[in-house]
């Protein structure tokens, strides 16, 4: 089995097309958002995916991941067998049955993304469990993550979030990722500004894959060029329609090029009762990871 | 010419500099420059009166040992006697050595003294900044009408650099220039992009600076200011820092190690993994930020022997700042606990054994000798020597 990478940043950083990027590698398998490790065991998590309730939805990119690595497709009946598969399963452990997921992948690496990861006691159970994995940190300007989470509010995805949290998410998943990678191997752990890597994907994607221990060649580089090629850049059938980012899924294609400017100044446009600025911790954080301006 | 040997006696270690009763907390005492010149070491030192805002400036002869054989005050405006004793001291085997007091330059050498005459002629109303070589001699300061300017010059008329391309700015400062051959290497801090190093080409009509290492070498922030720089047989030694303390400082803040090699690319001895335009960075040494530590340190000073290197990483002991825009640009704050490193190659390091207090004070200057390594350092009182003698062990 090949060790894991798991790609750690805050929702809206970019992570759906840099997963489908690096998973389109012909060594490697991006996974759809598994969320494998937002509860105790795979019945929790299948527990969750109820209407009202719950979380609805909660399981599908978990559902399609297996219908895909196990059964080989997804179609509705692949994703009724993997809901099976994976109710045979509910006293694992997330981290158990990430692993049996490895194992299924072969000699392929297993690329996790999933945006619930970045919580402090999550990372702690990856680590755990994976202790010689690798971890990407991939970052995004806060103010478009903002944006984006607050757009992704406003159509209904998310709900009871309150404008100030946007700024609080971003800053505690991000302060989670470098307080724990100064723990890691030096060999273990690598950032990466999504702004430079979409910008120039042709330097970026070589020295990933050499940091990756994956195959370089040209071929190599121009399949990770083919996101769209994902098995997770389409909805799924209708009985696991998501379990991505419904954006990468509308657009699944890489667009190379200068992402527009942004400003750490200037006051939060989400924030509409006040005038609100981003606060001095989210400022040094954000120049600490690159965003000057 | 005075032996400098009987120079010892005749000056015995008094100290020549300071009579009458003074105030010791009130004078900070900092080593400025170190040489290893006929068998000891020779320092320059800088004493600053805080109440009064006087400066002082001693030549100083220490044995091996560290122990001071003899002293003399340096004058902005020395008579023949007191050049000749400075002279002496220095030795005829000495390098062309120019000493910086306030907004004047001293020449420390018969051969520096054209040289010296020349920037002074410039009328600056302080100098920063110097960087001499061989041939070469910069010096960084304002004009009496407080304009920065930057000068180069080899003896003949000075030559000013254009400062534009460097965006000075409140936030963003010139603080180290360093000359290598023709080539004069600026970094300038910046506590929100990272530090920028550039370069010119001396003695070139149209010299124009052009960047080496932009954003603290794509380690951003954290890579704010370079702390140290110094001229190797490989290249360029480059030291970082990340200037003061966030009040929530998270991952790495170790500083790192880097080389600017004489073709003009760069790589990184010890320091963080990273993707970069020029290729996956990996450290040269395997060594990680903070030669393995994690913490907020820089690496205060740097010196070579032979082609032994010798590296001071020092922690930071300020106070908090909330917001890095503010931030006060004073490595001082850099003046906690000393880790002393030694290669010869670059890539293998060991970490020197030593008993220095571990509030020194800011380590201001570094100097290898054969056996042991000379720390200077800032410390209290107007007649201190602030050098401690550390042994290099088989």
């Amino acid at each position: 089995m090949r060790e894991p990478l798991f790609i750690l940043c805050p929702g809206g950083s970019f992570s759906s097309i840099v997963c489908a990027v690096i998973g389109q590698h012909p060594q490697a398998f991006g996974l759809s958002e598994v969320h494998l490790f937002v509860q105790e065991t795979i019945g929790g998590l299948l527990d969750l995916d109820t209407p009202f309730f719950g979380r609805a939805g909660a399981s599908s990119g978990l559902k399609r991941a297996v219908a895909e690595l196990v059964f080989g497709a997804q179609t509705r009946d692949t994703i009724d067998a993997a809901e099976r598969w994976l109710q045979e399963r509910r006293k694992m452990t997330g981290g158990q049955l990430f692993r049996e997921l490895c194992d299924l992948a072969g000699d392929r690496m297993i690329v996790d993304k999933s945006p619930t990861n970045p919580k402090r006691e999550r990372i702690e159970a990856i680590y755990r469990e994976f202790p010689n994995a690798k971890f990407l940190h991939l970052s995004r300007h806060p103010r478009p993550t903002c944006r984006s989470r607050h757009r992704a509010n406003a159509s209904g995805r998310h709900r009871g979030v309150a404008d100030t949290d946007y700024e609080a998410m971003w800053l505690d998943r991000h302060h989670n990722i470098t307080e724990f990678s100064s723990r890691l191997d030096p060999a273990q752990f690598m950032f990466l500004q999504g702004e430079w890597f979409l910008e120039f994907p042709e330097i970026a994607l070589p020295q990933i894959c050499e940091w990756l221990e994956l195959s370089t060649t040209p071929e190599a580089i121009a399949q990770m060029m083919k996101p769209e090629l994902s098995p997770f850049a389409v909805l799924g059938p209708d009985n696991a329609k998501y379990g991505n980012n419904p954006g990468f899924i509308e657009n699944p294609h890489l667009r190379i090029g200068k992402t527009r400017p942004e400003t750490i100044d200037g006051p939060l446009e989400w924030v509409t009762e006040r005038d609100a600025y981003f606060s001095d911790q989210t400022r040094g954080l954000a120049y600490q990871l690159g965003y000057d301006t | 010419m005075i032996p400098t040997n009987d120079l010892d006696h005749i000056l015995g270690g008094a100290n020549n500099a300071e009579t009458g009763p003074r105030n010791a907390s009130s004078t900070i005492s900092s080593v400025t420059a170190m040489s290893w010149v006929d068998g000891a070491v020779l320092a320059t030192l800088q004493r600053t009166d805080v109440l009064t805002g006087g400066v002082t400036s001693e030549l100083t002869r220490l044995d091996p040992k560290g122990h001071r054989r003899a002293s003399l005050m340096l004058n902005a405006a020395p008579d023949t006697t007191d050049q000749a004793i400075a002279y002496a001291l220095v030795g005829q085997n000495g390098p062309c050595l120019l000493h910086l007091s306030g907004a004047d330059l001293l020449a420390l050498t018969p051969e520096a003294a054209p040289l010296a005459g020349i920037i002074n002629g410039l009328g600056l109303s302080r100098i920063d900044l110097l960087a001499q070589s061989t041939d070469w001699c910069a010096v960084y300061g304002a004009t009496s009408g407080g304009t920065p300017v930057l000068y180069g010059t080899s003896g003949a008329t000075p030559v000013e650099l254009p400062l534009d391309t460097l965006a000075l700015s409140d936030t963003r400062q010139l603080n180290n220039i360093q000359i290598i051959g023709d080539t004069l290497y600026a970094a300038v801090i910046d506590p929100i992009a990272g530090f920028d190093v550039y370069h010119c080409t001396l003695g070139n009509g149209s010299a124009a600076f052009e960047l080496v290492l932009t954003k603290g070498a794509r380690r951003f922030a954290i890579n704010a200011a370079v702390s140290g720089m110094m001229p190797c047989e490989q290249g360029l030694l480059i030291g970082t820092a990340a200037l003061a303390n966030p009040s929530h400082p998270v991952g790495d803040w170790g500083p790192e190690l880097l080389l600017i090699t004489q073709s003009g690319s760069w790589d990184l001895i010890a320091g963080q993994p990273r993707f970069a335009p020029e290729g996956l960075l990996l450290p040269a040494s395997s060594q990680m930020p903070g030669m393995g530590q994690n913490g907020n340190a820089a690496i205060r000073g740097m010196a070579r022997h032979g082609t032994s290197v010798v590296i001071a990483v020092q922690e930071f002991s300020g106070s908090s700042h909330e917001d890095r825009r503010t931030v006060a640009l004073d490595l001082s704050d850099y003046s906690g606990a000393v880790r002393l490193y030694l290669s010869s190659d670059l890539e293998d390091w060991k970490q020197i054994p030593h008993r220095l207090p571990s509030d020194i004070g800011a380590v201001s200057s570094l100097c290898m000798t054969q056996d042991s390594i000379f720390v200077g350092h800032e410390g209290l009182g107007p007649d201190v020597v602030p050098v401690h003698v550390v042994a290099l062990a088989d």
